[in-house]
């Protein structure tokens, strides 16, 4: 295939992970059919049974196999099936969902007898007919978080973005090495999904909290902030996802625990990693992986920021140079991003290109989240979000333990006076 | 959604024949699918993971024998394929080939969908889902738990916040807190809020969506960072980054991919010359030269392009389709006499690959060195670089002044042109009744022996050298060697007889043992003007 190649070998050792985790779900359908169609005491049900508690045992025990969405699961890994098992899959998963079970652990090999108890409730279809059985070496339950995103899709944001922060940390923690494009794509869809969600509630998660402002969170603060933007002005998700990776790859570059490298510097680490990538997944050079280095070469070969100008590297450049500000090198507090943004806004025409400061304006809301802010009655509080009083001014805002619309424009307060600096 | 259909069957049976490797087959489904697909340039295939459907309609099954790639690519998280003006069919061959070696197994799933969300279906647009493997991010959490934590955590964060507030109000916090000069920025944030001057109009809006995706800007930043990076150039082909670089340019040919194509003319370097070559075969040189503006600038920068040696090859195709378009269109040929008055004639000239310009080209570019008053030395090896058909249509529009100097070229292209091209470079030359031309056209005739001339040429030729009384000259040697045609022998015969005179007749068809050795219909047609000859004797 030319140049490119999209699929790497698998290890023997993949090929006989997944044949096994086939062999455990095929039988579980079959002793499932084989009740359906014969009955429990039908010998061909029995020899089912008995065969399903082999494979068990052959799988490695324990094992623990979890049907979500679609797909199944062993141990969290997922188990791919051509079109007949994924049918089987679907089948069990489908008579799980209706017990309300989405998760089955197997400890030690059960017996046969088990085994087909396990069958006749599962093929009942009556919730609660599971209660009464009390196996040896299995149990079941309904995984908790595998609707959160329709229940609460705050939680469900809040734990994409953490899920993201862990990615740009295993992401920070590989630099030196060749940059790992796969995980930063996985990263980025992540933060994609929490955009499609709840936008504000992936700047509260991102924002509000007391997590520490690692080199880490305030990558993925950047990166988001740079999808936000894009997505507010119709860019193609192809150039959206590319600039996200870029911002990531730079942030991850150039980010240290205070202050950071300047970011022609960060592009120039970020590039070197990118095009070193060694070539194992997908090898060649795609569309995307260009794009990036392109706007990575940009940015390390601008002889001044101001020549980045309102092309689209002045936004990466906006969003890297405000996480660099956020935990200023020389003091031991934190910036909000209110307090980052109002010294882009003072510094717009100069430092930043001002379009692009306007465009994260709006994109933020006005008042950002997180901003600290003191209400009419002296009482001060954190921003969550705009109100249901129209008003940019008076944002919906979390004071203590209560979240309340002021009924007075807010005052925006600077996190530097409150530690004292200049 | 028959057409869409057909599609569907067509894409599957390409990756049928890629997964069995039969690369004979591949070409030709490819060649097919390329056209079927462009009948539907706006359909959209949707993937399920049993079908293949487009608006509810299902179009192929996947089963065993047939669309067996549909639940794996489902299961990598593709949902729907849209089918881009600029695929070709190595993109589709390519495309295919990814579906074919795609199996239901966790490290290939893997990587594709890697490279579906790295855009590595070049040629489509593709809507994306999440992996199956991505759906248990979140299952193990609990939702009662996190959210305690998350309303914690917050208020957490406010509280302390105010603490802090408080200690500095009571002196607890190290510093010194003086006017607050940190203040102001904030302040300056709030009013800009209240005053609604953070809204983007309509139109910043487009600009910034415009300036993120310029194509342009993309294919020069993507040049220069893969001739600048040797790790890049190992990987990736030079054919492959000029397609992909003249597929963006070729939607915006402006002044700026011609900067582009001057500066990556400057490199010498083999990749360099190859993404060069590939860029100029493709779509974009003409593209650029039916689309460049001629302003200032572009002339400017033309002229630069025509100036330096490197970008020959350029030149000579940027300016073959300029000269075409100028063909077609007056200000386009205005604006070219100030590129060749810019550039001086003769660099104009070198640049020009004259042998493989069009009629229409090589009239223009005569056009041009006659506005620039080229000297007749230029004009001449001008025409005498040309094809012939193109010689024959500068030729015969030549005002008469300048064709006094082109004896040459005329016979050159007289021996040289295609029939019916010198029957109008004959006629033309006719017209002016100077003997000269009739003397020259005698002597290309006599020396081609009428080979290639339509016949037609040969009487109007024959006639009007029998009417100037240089028939025996030119056309009587003719009749009685055996080394011309016979039907030319014939046709001059036939053409004395109208024509000619009594005296240069006989003396054609005079016998004489040769005859003997002439081909029968020769023979024939001197027999008879003999007898007619007789005839009109004994009258």
């Amino acid at each position: 295939m030319d140049e490119q190649q999209i699929t790497g070998p698998q290890t023997p050792a993949d090929v006989l992970f997944t044949r096994l985790n086939r062999s455990v779900i095929d039988g579980l359908f079959m002793m499932m059919h084989c009740l359906g169609t014969y009955g429990e005491s039908h010998p061909t049900t029995l020899d089912a049974a008995k065969s399903m508690g082999e494979t068990l045992a052959k799988a490695g025990l324990p094992i623990s196999l979890q049907f979500v969405g679609d797909a199944v699961f062993r141990d969290g890994e997922f188990v791919p099936f051509g079109t007949r098992g994924h049918a089987h899959v679907l089948a069990l998963r489908a008579a799980l969902g209706q017990v309300g079970v989405s998760e089955l652990s197997f400890s030690d090999p059960p017996s046969g007898d088990d085994l087909l108890r396990l069958g006749v409730a599962l093929s009942s279809g009556e919730p609660g007919t599971l209660d009464g059985l009390e196996p040896r070496g299995f149990k079941w339950r309904k995984l908790p978080g595998t609707e959160m995103q329709a229940l609460d899709p705050e939680v469900y944001v809040s734990t994409q973005v953490a899920l993201a922060i862990e990615g740009a940390e295993k992401l920070a923690a590989g630099i030196g090495e060749p940059w790992d494009g796969s995980l930063a794509l996985s990263v980025i869809r992540q933060l994609l999904r929490v955009q499609s969600t709840d936008q504000l509630a992936g700047h509260r998660a991102i924002e509000i909290g007391l997590r520490e402002w690692t080199p880490a969170r305030r990558a993925v603060a950047a990166t988001f902030r740079a999808l936000s933007s894009l997505t507010a002005l119709g860019v193609s998700p192809g150039m959206i996802r590319a600039v996200a990776h870029c911002v990531l790859a730079c942030s991850s570059h150039g980010l240290r625990d205070r202050g950071g490298l300047a970011v022609g510097k960060a592009a120039e680490s970020a590039l070197r990693a990118y095009i070193e990538r060694e070539p194992s997944a997908v090898s060649g050079v795609t569309p995307h992986r260009l794009r990036v280095c392109a706007m990575m070469y940009r940015i390390k070969s601008a002889r001044s920021i101001a020549l980045l100008g309102a092309k689209i590297t002045g936004l990466v450049h906006l969003c890297y140079e405000l996480e660099r500000r956020r935990c200023p090198p020389h003091e031991s507090f934190d910036l909000t991003f209110a307090d980052l943004l109002a010294q882009a806004v003072d510094n717009e025409g100069s430092t930043y290109n001002e379009v692009w400061v306007r465009v994260i304006l709006k994109a933020s809301g006005g008042i950002p989240v997180g901003a600290r802010v003191r209400l009419d009655d002296g009482s001060m509080g954190l921003v969550l979000g705009p109100s249901s009083a129209g008003d940019p001014l008076r944002p919906s805002v979390l004071v203590e333990n209560q979240v309340v619309v002021p009924g007075a424009p807010v005052e925006l307060i600077s996190t530097a006076s409150l530690h004292g600096a200049r | 959604m028959a057409r869409l259909r057909d599609v569907a069957i067509t894409l599957d049976a390409l990756v049928q024949t890629r997964k069995a490797s039969r690369e004979s087959a591949t070409t030709e489904l490819a060649h097919e699918l390329t056209l079927k697909w462009r009948e539907v340039p706006d359909g959209q295939l949707d993937i399920g993971p049993g079908q293949l459907s487009s608006e509810g309609a299902d179009l192929l099954e996947g089963t065993r024998a047939g669309g067996a790639w549909l639940l794996p690519a489902y299961m990598a998280g593709l949902r729907a394929i849209r089918v881009l003006p600029h695929c070709g069919q190595e993109e589709l061959i390519f495309f295919a080939t990814a579906l074919a070696d795609l199996e239901p197994e966790v490290v290939p799933l893997r990587h594709f969908s890697d490279w579906m969300w790295a855009d590595g279906a070049e040629g489509f647009e593709l809507d994306l889902d999440d992996s199956f493997a991505a759906g248990l991010d979140t299952a193990f959490v609990d939702i009662d738990e996190a959210r305690k934590e998350l309303t914690e955590g917050r208020v957490a964060a406010s509280v302390a916040m105010t603490e802090q507030a408080l200690a500095l109000a009571t002196g607890q916090v190290d510093g010194d807190v003086g006017p607050d000069e940190c203040q102001g920025p904030l302040d300056m944030l709030a009013k800009k809020v209240a005053r609604d001057e953070i809204q983007l109009g309509p139109d910043d809006v487009a600009a910034l969506r415009a300036a993120a995706e310029d194509p342009l800007y993309w294919a020069e930043a993507e040049v220069d960072t893969v001739l600048d990076n040797e790790g890049l150039r190992a990987v990736l082909k030079a054919g492959k980054l000029a397609r992909r670089v003249g597929g963006m340019m070729g939607r915006a040919a402006d002044l700026s991919a011609l900067k582009l194509l001057a500066t990556m003319g400057q490199r010498k370097d083999p990749y360099s010359r190859s993404l060069q070559d590939g860029l100029m075969s493709g779509p974009l040189g003409n593209n650029l030269a039916q689309e460049l503006p001629l302003t200032g600038a572009s002339i400017k920068a033309l002229h630069e392009v025509l100036q330096d040696p490197a970008l020959e090859s350029i030149a000579a195709g940027l300016l073959s389709g300029l000269l075409e378009r100028a063909h077609r269109d007056k200000r386009v040929a205005r604006a070219l006499v100030n590129v060749a008055m810019a550039t001086g004639v003769d660099s104009f000239l070198q640049s020009l690959e004259l042998n493989t310009l069009s009629a229409g080209a090589a009239r223009v570019a005569c056009w041009l060195l006659l506005c620039v008053k080229a000297p007749g030395r230029q004009l001449g090896e001008m025409i005498s670089g040309l094809g012939s058909d193109a010689a024959v249509a500068v030729l015969v529009q030549l005002p008469e002044a300048h064709l006094e100097n082109m004896t040459p070229q005329l016979r050159q292209t007289l021996l040289n042109a295609s029939g019916s091209q010198r029957h109008e470079l004959v006629g033309a030359l006719l017209k002016q009744e100077d003997p000269r031309w009739l003397k020259l056209l005698g002597e290309a005739l006599a020396e081609s022996g009428g080979s290639g001339w339509l016949e037609r040429t040969v009487v109007t030729v024959g006639l009007h050298l029998a009417r100037r009384k240089l028939a025996r000259s030119y056309l009587v040697p003719m009749v009685r060697s055996n080394e011309v045609d016979p039907a030319v022998r014939v046709a001059l015969i036939r053409t004395l007889k109208k024509g000619g005179t009594r005296r240069a007749l006989s003396e054609a068809v005079k016998f004489g043992l040769q005859e003997m050795l002439y081909p029968a219909a020769v023979r024939d047609a001197m027999k008879l003007a003999r007898k007619q000859l007789q005839d009109e004797e004994a009258e």
